[in-house]
């Protein structure tokens, strides 16, 4: 995937391709003709013997001439990029699924349309982290809110960069022509943590999008299972989420191993406790560096009921 | 030339030595203090550059980590804008400024110096934050970041008392300057003979009094916030977090003008004297400085076009921004029309007036990209807005000052640069420069935003980000080469000595001698012409 104005993938980030591209071939023209002139000039009139400067103060005609002729390249600059202008800022018209989007210090969150395919059997509906997964040619309205400080929402290839303002709802909209991958993240310096504030665009095929999101759903589902809602919010809550990810939660750290599927991982705790057992995950989460002396992770100040809510919780996660 | 006399107004100076230039309100001196206080910050500001480019040199870089990456770009900002750029042209503009205009000080040499004191608090205060832990949130602070819930600690209040007392410097700097040019001019010097650095000088210290006041207001209110615990910007209060950005780009886009004006004087001077010719369109260059003046008060939403502003105001401030390339396009061309049919001199001051134009006419056409909307909410906040703003400003106030340098120094203290160290200096720093930011503007339309310490999960950044900081290095030697050229030739004595116009120029500053002797003129000029040390000749 090249830089947005080679390959624009959607009809937001095309609009601006347009006009890129037009005031380009304007913009290579004045720089010929700036450039060429100095170094004409340059050379013609540079000091030598026999040579000696014409005196003259200005030439009315020509400074017209640049006046005019700039002041009417900026008007069509201005009433083409207005036209443009009202493809990108129409965030609502003909949207066909709209995805609530929270950034927040220093993660994304991303919650689906209040629609069945959407439902989580506790009532609520799919909320996934850091990646969003839409179907593709399909118009998605992006509704951006923050509970903290100023960030800015952009995935280049599809266009319209849009900033989180706290207290003031935002929103762009994008569409995406080809399936695959885009890649985005944060582009309003947010603090500490700004440049890990990733964003993963997936586009599916339409006709697998529903699969995706039946097996989103049930991983949801799996993550917030009522007998270990507990312990997934004590993970959340705690320090946990910023250095881990488990994926259908917001948790989406990337310091640690991903714990996904740490139930049903056949390697040892960080490599040295075998096997993964409630016994064992216990031992590594109340004291980490006491089993690995020297892990990154850290001991966190955790209850035995909190931990023992955890473990039940990651036991979950095959 | 004819001269009148005039009684010498102020007493001459009671001390000497360290203590002479402690309480002197000669403006020659408080101009060279102003010069070299300055210069001190650019290298400040500079090393700051470098310890980010050397981070940025791969794409997971431990160089910094990322608080010290943060505060880095703050204070390299805030340095270079600050107590570089806008204090070096009061600087220059302190020193020439009178001579040029046939004067034998200030209007009021006294606020001079306390102008002048004012930049050393500030900076004072501003850089002591490093020994508090130094402020993290931008050179723009935008809130609620930079409120006490999401910085907490001194650093940003620092920031704030900062720049309130380095306003006040610049707003005293700048009425004095006013009142300078309109009441000291001597005899004969009208408005439409007025040296075109002394116009750009005049609308410059319009634009720091009118703009100024704004940044004053709002650092007080978020400063009021963060220790008194009001509620100016606090969102959970009803405040809107874009106020803060009205109000500091209210100030913020005239600064950039204030910035590059001064800038764009000097090259209106030096290209005449060295293409041997009078300036093209003098009037057009004067009245287009003014008309970027106005303008420059109703384009400062182009900040915000991604900021969820009405898009009533999109499209308004979309025209205003591209609007405000026409006049700076018709100096652009005047400049051209001035070298056409000379009889070009390429001495290193030409050479970086010329080097200028290069640089600065992209700059400006990136601008006129990023001022159309749709472009921009493709644009802002990339590395491409970083490199439209070192293109500019780079160009339009790093080039221009060196310009000023090669063209005044031999004037200011006698002596004559090197001219082979400095063509090699241009050079240098020519290529280092374009090295060091064209890169940029890839970078940004790849998407690489601003103001990120790493970027691990785009390793494709690497090798523009590597060829960046090569640059940035190359600009080191560069750098070196102007001090080492300034040291051996200035203060180890060992340049030519300096005529009183060694570039036979024609503006009042040559008719005196290098350097100016105490209060400038035994004998106040009269001038009959824009060029008075040419046409006068003959009276
Ligand atoms: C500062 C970051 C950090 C925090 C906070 C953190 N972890 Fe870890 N965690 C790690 C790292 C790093 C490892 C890998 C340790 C190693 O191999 O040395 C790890 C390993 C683990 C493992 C073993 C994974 C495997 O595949 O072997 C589990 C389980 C785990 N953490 C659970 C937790 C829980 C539960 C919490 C919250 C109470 C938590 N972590 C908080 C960084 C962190
Ligand atoms: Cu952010």
């Amino acid at each position: 995937m090249g830089p947005w104005p080679n390959d624009p993938l959607g009809p937001s980030a095309r609009a601006s391709a347009d006009i890129y591209w037009i005031m380009f071939v304007a913009a290579v023209i004045v720089l010929a003709i700036v450039d060429g002139g100095l170094l004409y000039a340059g050379i013609r009139f540079r000091e030598r013997p026999g040579h000696v400067a014409r005196q003259f103060h200005g030439h009315n005609l020509l400074e017209l001439v640049w006046t005019v002729v700039p002041t009417i390249m900026v008007i069509s600059f201005s009433v083409l990029s207005f036209q443009k202008l009202q493809i990108i800022n129409a965030t609502s018209t003909n949207a066909e699924m709209t995805i609530d989007v929270e950034g927040r210090q220093w993660a994304w969150s991303f919650s689906y349309p209040k629609e069945d395919r959407f439902k989580l059997n506790d009532g609520s509906y799919l909320v996934t982290g850091g990646q969003l997964d839409i179907p593709v040619g399909t118009k998605v309205r992006i509704k951006l809110t923050s509970p903290d400080v100023i960030h800015s929402f952009w995935v280049p290839n599809l266009g319209g960069k849009k900033d989180v303002v706290p207290g003031r709802p935002t929103e762009t909209w994008i569409e995406a022509d080809k399936p695959g991958t885009y890649k985005g993240q944060c582009y309003e310096f947010c603090g500490t943590g700004h440049a890990n504030m990733l964003i993963t665009v997936v586009v599916h095929p339409k006709e697998e999008y529903a699969a995706w999101a039946q097996t989103a759903v049930a991983a949801a589902n799996q993550a917030a299972n009522p007998a270990t809602k507990a312990g997934r919010e004590t993970f959340l809550a705690q320090a946990c989420a910023g250095c881990h990810t488990v994926q259908g939660t917001p948790a989406q750290g990337k310091v640690g191993p991903d714990l996904s599927r740490i139930a049903s991982q056949t390697t040892p705790i960080a490599g040295v406790l075998s096997p993964v057992n409630e016994e064992n995950l216990k031992k590594w989460i109340s004291n980490p560096p006491a089993v690995k002396p020297g892990t990154i992770m850290p001991k966190l100040n955790l209850t035995d009921q909190q931990i023992n809510d955890i473990v039940q919780w990651l036991l979950t996660l095959k | 030339m004819t001269t009148a006399e005039r009684a010498f107004p102020v007493a001459q100076p009671q001390y000497t030595g360290i203590l002479e230039w402690i309480t002197t309100t000669d403006h020659k001196k408080i101009g060279t203090l102003y010069l070299w206080t300055t210069f001190l910050f650019f290298l400040a500001g500079g090393l700051l550059a470098v310890g980010m480019r050397t981070q940025l040199a791969s794409a997971a870089g431990t160089f910094l980590t990322a608080e010290q990456y943060n505060a880095a770009f703050t204070m390299h900002g805030t340095t270079m804008v600050f107590l570089f750029v806008v204090p070096v042209w009061t600087g220059f503009a302190n020193y020439v400024v009178p001579l040029m205009i046939g004067a034998r000080d200030m209007a009021f040499p006294r606020l001079n110096a306390l102008s002048y004191w004012l930049l050393v608090s500030g900076a004072v205060v501003l850089y002591s934050s490093f020994l508090v832990g130094p402020p993290a949130a931008g050179w723009t602070s935008y809130v609620p970041l930079a409120t006490a819930r999401y910085s907490p600690g001194f650093g940003v209040d620092l920031w704030i008392l900062g720049l309130t007392v380095l306003g006040f410097s610049s707003i005293f700097a700048a009425l004095n300057m006013i009142v300078t040019i309109f009441a000291l001019r001597c005899p004969g010097l009208t408005f439409h003979r007025l040296p075109l650095f002394v116009w750009s000088v005049l609308v410059t210290s319009f634009l720091l009094v009118l703009a100024m006041p704004f940044l004053t207001v709002a650092g007080v209110l978020l400063l009021f916030d963060r220790i008194a615990g009001t509620n100016f910007f606090s969102v959970s209060e009803g405040a809107d977090p874009l106020l803060w950005q009205y109000l500091f780009w209210f100030f913020g886009h005239p600064e950039v003008y204030i910035m590059i004006l001064p800038g764009f004087g000097v090259v209106s001077e030096v290209l005449p004297v060295f293409s041997r010719k009078p300036i093209f369109g003098y009037k057009m260059i004067a009245y287009s400085s003014v008309a970027i003046g106005f303008l420059s008060f109703g384009v400062f939403m182009h900040h915000m076009f991604v900021a969820g502003i009405d898009p009533v105001l999109q499209v308004f401030f979309m025209s205003s921004t591209m609007l405000i390339a026409v006049p700076t396009g018709v100096k652009i061309f005047s400049w051209l029309g001035t070298i056409w049919g000379g009889s070009l001199r390429f001495t290193t001051s030409m050479l970086f007036a010329l080097g200028f134009i290069v640089v600065f006419v992209i700059g400006g056409i990136s601008g006129v990209f990023l001022g159309a909307v749709p472009v921009d909410v493709q644009l802002s906040d990339t590395y491409y807005v970083i490199a439209h703003i070192h293109y500019v400003l780079v160009g339009g106030a790093l080039f221009t000052f060196f310009a000023a340098c090669y063209y005044w120094i031999p004037k200011m203290t006698g002596r004559m640069l090197s001219e082979q160290l400095g063509r090699l200096h241009f050079l240098i720093f020519f290529v280092g420069f374009n090295m060091a930011f064209y890169p940029m503007h890839q970078l940004g339309l790849e998407g690489m935003p601003r103001r990120v310490y790493q970027y691990p999960q785009s390793p494709e950044w690497t090798s523009l980000n590597f060829i960046s900081t090569i640059g940035a290095y190359i600009l080191i030697v560069a750098i070196l080469i102007f001090m080492w050229n300034f040291v051996y030739n200035v203060l180890l004595g060992n340049g030519r000595v300096a005529d009183d116009d060694p570039w036979e120029g024609d503006t009042l500053e040559w008719a005196t001698a290098s350097p100016p002797p105490a209060y400038n003129f035994a004998r106040i000029p009269v001038v009959h012409s824009a060029r008075p040390l040419k046409d006068d000749l003959p009276h």
